[in-house]
C-alpha cells in the first residue's frame, strides 16, 4: 500500500464533496477550451476559405460590414459601378509590369429574392456570373450532373441548395418572374456557393434592372500570387486611386475577420479568469471544510509517523488528481460545447479535432485550480499540533 | 547512565483566548525499560499533555524529554515522524482506525509512512499483521471495515497496529475508555501479555481502577505535577485522588 493509495481511497469515500470539486474544475476548465477551440475553428475556417476561394484580390463596395457577410466578396446589398472594371485592371496591369502575365477579371453579380419551385417561394442568393471566364479562373470547379449552361435561360444550382430543396436537372425555376431550367449541379466545396443560384451574368444584372453595376471584381495573376509586397501595392494602389470601393486580399479578408473575434478575445479572457477565480475561491473553501472535517484523521496520521510532507503528498495527490480528472472531462466538454456553439451560431465549419495543445492547456488549468485553492489549506493542516487535533474531534 | 526515558524540568503552558493554562508544572520523570506504568489522576491534570510530551506528539515549552539520552524534542519534523513511526506505538481513546481501510491495512498502515527498506516487503509485513491479529483471537476480521467492528475489536486492531513496528514504548491514552468492564479486562490482559511476552514498556493513562491492579508502577499527577509514586494502589485510592 502506498500513500497515493489513501489518497484514491478518500476520494471515493467523500464522493459528493470530490464531486462537487469535480465540477468546479470542469466548468472553468470547459469554457476555457470551448473559447481556445472555437478560435482555432475561425482560424483555420478563414484560412481554408481564403485558400480556397482561388482569386488573388478582390474589389467589392466600401461600406459592406465583414462581420455581416458570411464569404468574402459574396454582399447582396451594396454595388460597384461596371466603369471600375477598366480601372482595376489598369492599375493590375501597371503594378506587375509585364504584358504577358495573364490577368483574368471575373466578376460577378449578387442579388437575394424569392425563387419559386413549383409553387414554393424559396429565399435564395442568386449570382449572376460569365460561366466561361469562371471556368478559366477556376478549372477545379465541377457539376455532378448535367452541363454548364448553353443559352440565356438556364441555370446551375449548387449542390446543397439542390439537395435541400429537392430539385432536380430539367426542373424549372422561377426568379423575377423569369423561368430558367436547371442545367446542371454543382460540387459541393463547403462554402457559401454550395447554397446559390447561377444564370448568366447578363441576364441577371437586367432582370434586377441593375445593369452597369457588379457585386464584386476577383482578379487572378500568377506573379501577385507570389510576390506579397507586390500584390499589397496593387491592393493599395487600388484602394487610393479608386473611390467607394475596397480592394484587399483574401489573406486580408480573413485577417480583418478573425481581428473582430480577437477584440472579442479580452472580454472572453475575462470570463475565463473570472470563472477560474470562482472556481478556486470554491476549491478553496470545500478543501478546507473537507480537511477541518479529517483533523482527527490527520492527528492519527502523524501519530503514526506520517512526516508533515508524507501528508501534503497524501492529500496534494488527492487534490491534484481531481484536477486531473476535472481537467480530462472539462475539455472534451469544451469539445461538444464548441461543436454545439458552432452549429447553432457561428457557423464556422468546426469539426471535432483533439488538439493536444489544449488537452495538456486543460489539464494544466485543472491541476492549477485544484492545487493553488487547496495548497494553503493543506500546508496548514499538515502542521496541526496532534493532540489539537484529537481535542477539537473530542470538544465536537 | 540514563533511565530508559527521563524528563527533565517539563513544562507545557497552552495558550487559551489570551489566557494561559499551565498544564505542566515542571516535571521530572524517569521510566525504565519494560516498565508497565499507569498514570491517573483527575481530569485536568495534565496526563494526556505529559504523556504526549513523551511520545512526541506536544511539543513541551520548557524542559526536555529523553529517550534512550536522546532529546527528542532536539528533532527536526521529519526525524520526529521517523521516532513515532518506529519507537512508539499509541492508542487513544477513542478514533483510531481510518475508516477507508479494512482492518489489515489499518494495521499495516504505520509501515507506508516508514522510511525503513522493511516496508517494502509488503507480504512479509502483511503476514506480521495476521499473526499479530490471530493473536488478537482477531483472524476472522482482517477484511471487515472499522464500521463493521465493535469497540472492543477496533481497541484490538488499535493494539494490533501499535505493535506492527515493533516499538519499544507502547503508549495508551484512555485505551479502555468507552468501554464495558468485560471488554476493559480483556483488554489489559492484552496489555500484560504485551508487557509480558514482548517486553515493551507501556505507559497508559486511565481513570480506571482495574489496571492498577496489572500496573508495575503507578504515577498519580495533579494540577500539571506528579503527586507522588504511590506503591500501593490501595493508597492511591486512600488519597482521593483518583477518579473512580
Ligand atoms: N491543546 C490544548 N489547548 C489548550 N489547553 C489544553 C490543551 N490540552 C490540554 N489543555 C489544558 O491543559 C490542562 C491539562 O489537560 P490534559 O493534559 O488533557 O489533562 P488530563 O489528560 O489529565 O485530563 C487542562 O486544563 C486542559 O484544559
Ligand atoms: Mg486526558
Amino acid at each position: 500500500m502506498e500513500l497515493i493509495v489513501l489518497a484514491i481511497k478518500d476520494i471515493f469515500r467523500r464522493k459528493g464533496k470530490s464531486l462537487y470539486l469535480l465540477i468546479a474544475i470542469v466548468i472553468p476548465v470547459a469554457i476555457l477550451s470551448t473559447i481556445l477551440l472555437t478560435f482555432d475553428n475561425a482560424d483555420s475556417s478563414l484560412s481554408t476559405l481564403a485558400s480556397k476561394f482561388g482569386f488573388t484580390l478582390i474589389v467589392q463596395p466600401k461600406n459592406i460590414r465583414v462581420d455581416k457577410i458570411s464569404q468574402i466578396g459574396v454582399n447582396t446589398q451594396e454595388y460597384i459601378p461596371e466603369g471600375v472594371i477598366a480601372d482595376v485592371e489598369r492599375i493590375v496591369r501597371e503594378t506587375i509590369r509585364n504584358p504577358k502575365d495573364k490577368v483574368i477579371t471575373v466578376v460577378r453579380f449578387y442579388q437575394e429574392d424569392d425563387l419559386l419551385i413549383g409553387k414554393a417561394k424559396v429565399s435564395s442568393v442568386v449570382a449572376g456570373i460569365d460561366f466561361k471566364t469562371e471556368l478559366e479562373a477556376k478549372p477545379s470547379w465541377k457539376l455532378t450532373s448535367g452541363r454548364w449552361p448553353e443559352n440565356d435561360q438556364e441555370a446551375v444550382l449548387g449542390g446543397s441548395y439542390a439537395s435541400s430543396r429537392k430539385v432536380s436537372l430539367q426542373d424549372t425555376v422561377t426568379l423575377g418572374g423569369s423561368e430558367f431550367k436547371v442545367a446542371g449541379i454543382l460540387q459541393n466545396y463547403n462554402s457559401s456557393e454550395d447554397y446559390m443560384v447561377f444564370a448568366p451574368f447578363a441576364v441577371i444584372q437586367k432582370l434586377y434592372n441593375k445593369s452597369g453595376f457588379v457585386s464584386v471584381i476577383n482578379i487572378q495573376n500568377v506573379s501577385l500570387d507570389k510576390d506579397k509586397k507586390m500584390l499589397q501595392t496593387a491592393v493599395a494602389e487600388i484602394n487610393k486611386n479608386i473611390p467607394n470601393i475596397m480592394a484587399l486580399s483574401p489573406q486580408q479578408f480573413s485577417t480583418m475577420k478573425y481581428a473582430l473575434l480577437k477584440k472579442s478575445l479580452k472580454f472572453l479572457m475575462a470570463i475565463v479568469v473570472a470563472t477560474i477565480a470562482v472556481s478556486i475561491f470554491s476549491i478553496f473553501n470545500i478543501v478546507t471544510s473537507v480537511l477541518y472535517s479529517r483533523i482527527k484523521e490527520i492527528g492519527l496520521l502523524k501519530s503514526v509517523g506520517a512526516s508533515r510532507s508524507q501528508l501534503l503528498t497524501i492529500f496534494l495527490s488527492e487534490y491534484l488528481s481531481i484536477g486531473l480528472m476535472g481537467g480530462l472531462i472539462g475539455y472534451p466538454l469544451g469539445l461538444i460545447m464548441t461543436y454545439l456553439l458552432d452549429s447553432l451560431l457561428l457557423k464556422l465549419g468546426a469539426g471535432i479535432k483533439i488538439n493536444i495543445l489544449y488537452v495538456l492547456v486543460a489539464l494544466l488549468v485543472g491541476v492549477f485550480c485544484s492545487l493553488i485553492a487547496s495548497f494553503y489549506p493543506t500546508y496548514r493542516l499538515s502542521k496541526i499540533k496532534i493532540t489539537d487535533s484529537f481535542r477539537s474531534q473530542w470538544e465536537g | 547512565m540514563s533511565e530508559f526515558i527521563e524528563t527533565k524540568g517539563l513544562k507545557k503552558i497552552y495558550h487559551v483566548g489570551g489566557q494561559k493554562v499551565e498544564a505542566l508544572k515542571g516535571v521530572d520523570l524517569e521510566i525504565a525499560k519494560g516498565d508497565f506504568v499507569v498514570f491517573m489522576g483527575h481530569s485536568g491534570s495534565g496526563k494526556t499533555t505529559l504523556v504526549s510530551t513523551i511520545g512526541g506528539l506536544t511539543r513541551p515549552t520548557e524542559g526536555t524529554v529523553l529517550i534512550e539520552g536522546n532529546d527528542i524534542w532536539k528533532l527536526n519534523d521529519k526525524q520526529l515522524s521517523h521516532f513515532r513511526n518506529r519507537k512508539i506505538g499509541f492508542m487513544f481513546q477513542s478514533f483510531s482506525l481510518l475508516p477507508t481501510l479494512n482492518v489489515l491495512n489499518n494495521v499495516v498502515m504505520p509501515a507506508i509512512f516508514s522510511t525503513n527498506s522493511e516496508r517494502k516487503d509488503t507480504e512479509a509485513l502483511k503476514s506480521k499483521a495476521i499473526s499479530l491479529l490471530t493473536d488478537l483471537d482477531m483472524k476472522r476480521k482482517v477484511n471487515s471495515f472499522p464500521s463493521e467492528l465493535s469497540g472492543g475489536e477496533q481497541r484490538r486492531v488499535a493494539i494490533a497496529r501499535a505493535l506492527i513496528n515493533d516499538p519499544e514504548i507502547i503508549l495508551a491514552d484512555e485505551p479502555t475508555g468507552e468501554l464495558d468492564i468485560r471488554t476493559e479486562r480483556e483488554v489489559i490482559d492484552i496489555f500484560c501479555q504485551i508487557n509480558k511476552t514482548y517486553q515493551k514498556t507501556l505507559i497508559v493513562v486511565s481513570h480506571s481502577l482495574t489496571w492498577l491492579e496489572k500496573a508495575k508502577t503507578i504515577i498519580v499527577m495533579k494540577d500539571g505535577l506528579i503527586f507522588k509514586d504511590l506503591a500501593d494502589p490501595v493508597e492511591a485510592i486512600m488519597e482521593g485522588v483518583c477518579k473512580s
